[in-house]
Parts: C-alpha cells; structure tokens; sequence
C-alpha cells in the first residue's frame, strides 16, 4: 500500500484503503471533497498557460 | 446468476487479479474513477479482470425527467442554484484533468435500473466493459439518454447487440433480479458510495482515487500471488 493508504479499517470484511476523502457520489449529490479543489486550482491555472 | 467476465489484461500466468466495482451511469466519479483506475493497470501492467455491479445513486428518478443534473438538484433537492453551478464545475475540472469533457448542458437526468439491466445483459455475452464505457460516455459526453428502452436498444445495437433481443430483455425485465441482488451485496459489503472497487473480494477502495492508490493496491496484491504461486 501507498503511504497516502490510510490505516487499514475492517468494513464488513474488506481491508479499506486510500484517501478516505476521494470524491464519491451517495445519494443523488456528489459534493467535491475540498482537498481536491487545489487540483482544479492547478488544472485551470494550467489551462490558462495554455 | 452467475455470468462470464471479461479479463482487460491477461499476460501472467498466475490467476488475474479480480475488481469488483460498484457504479452507477449517472456517477461523475464512477466515470473519473473509471479513468484513474484504468491508468494505474496500464501503469502497473497488471493482470486484472474487471466486473461492473449496480448501484442506483436515485432510484426515485423518474424516467422521463425533463431536465439536467443541475435542474435536478436545484429543483428536486432544493439546492441553490449558484451552490450546484459551482459544484459541477469543479467535477468538470477533475473530468477534464482525466481527459473527460462533461457536458452538463446536455445531460439528460433520469433512472438508471435499465442501463444496469442492459449492462448485466452485455455480461452475459461477455461484453460488459465496452457497455459500460459506452453508456458513462452516452450520458456524460454526448447527451444521451441512458433510461429509456429504445434509446438503451439504440445504444446496445451501435455496439453489435441484436437491438429486438435487447428490447425484448429491458421490457421483460430479464436482468432486474441480478441489478437488485448487486444492489443488496452492496449493502452487505456496506458499501454507501460508488464508485466502490473491490480487489480480490479483501481490499476496498472508495471513491475516484487517486491512479497511485489503485497501483499500489494492484501491485500489493501482484507480489501476494508470486509469493503464494
């Protein structure tokens, strides 16, 4: 495992494992994490050096 | 129940590594999940084979939804319009860093249960991951409507599928019981969010991770099966 991986949690039999802020849909919503809004920060600062 | 899967990559000789993943169709991460997974098996050269399972984010949509993502929110769910407006710009900043140009003017809201039906349809034949990727591109990119039997029909039969067959499947509801027991072992697993990958029945991974964190658990899961082959 990376040493991003968080530590291991059993959920219903599975190791879990990475971010566990990662953007997800539950529900009929799928909020941005915030600590993914630096990466469209640097996408469209990217683009814009384009 | 049980069907055929496909493997993507099959170059070892030990057996593949398998990924179970939970997704629905109208999931912007499902998609840029898809993407970042997909490059870490590239990356790592893994040998995988992958098997998509339901999950219905908003079972309650109707079919006919007149509307896009946006509306949806802003009408059904009662979000602000300047709070869903930012929301899915930032997602179409993420799509567009994996190569996916989400065009949330034209998408059509609606239920998802036949899209799952018709991609439990294409497992059977041993075509499940080509479905997959044509309905998330159908919906996010090309404003298709992924709900409706003849438009599902329209789709399978771009893809070589018998279009009456696939017709006669999606309105005898031939595949419901298998979208709904996925639905269920979601449930089991606990599962509460998609996209929701499962490698080798003994890691989970939540959510559009990072192409690092899915290469690492392939290659975690790779020198497992050396020392055990």
């Amino acid at each position: 495992m990376s040493e991003d991986a968080t530590a291991p949690v059993q959920v219903s039999g599975l190791t879990l494992v990475g971010d566990p802020n990662a953007g997800v849909c539950e529900g009929d919503v799928c909020l941005l994490p915030a600590h993914l809004e630096a990466h469209v920060v640097h996408h469209r600062l990217d683009e814009d050096r384009v | 129940m049980t069907t055929p899967t496909e493997p993507t990559v099959s170059a070892g000789t030990s057996a593949p590594i398998k990924v179970d993943i939970w997704s629905d169709v109208q999931c912007p991460w499902c998609y840029i999940g898809k993407r970042k997974f997909e490059a870490a098996v590239a990356q790592t050269d893994a040998d995988v084979e992958v098997e998509y399972h339901s999950f219905e984010l908003a079972p309650d949509t109707p079919v006919d939804y007149e509307g896009t993502p946006v509306q949806y929110l802003a009408e059904r769910k009662g979000m602000p319009m300047p709070q869903v407006q930012m929301m899915i710009e930032r997602v179409k900043g993420i799509a567009a860093s994996v190569g996916l140009d989400y065009d949330y003017e034209h998408m059509h809201q609606t239920n998802t249960v036949l899209a799952h039906e018709l991609l439990h349809y294409a497992k059977a034949r041993g075509r499940q991951l080509e479905t997959k990727e044509a309905l998330l591109k159908a919906y996010f990119l090309d404003g298709g409507h992924v709900g409706r039997v003849e438009d599902l029909a329209d789709l399978a039969a771009g893809l070589g599928f018998d279009r009456d067959d696939v017709v006669r499947s999606l309105t005898e509801g031939e595949y419901l019981a298998d979208v709904k027991a996925d639905v269920a072992q979601a449930a089991a697993y606990g599962i509460n969010g998609v996209p929701f990958f499962v490698f080798d029945g003994k890691y989970g991974v939540s959510g559009a991770q990072d192409s690092s964190t899915f290469a690492s658990v392939l290659e975690e899961l790779g020198a497992e099966k050396e020392v055990a082959g």
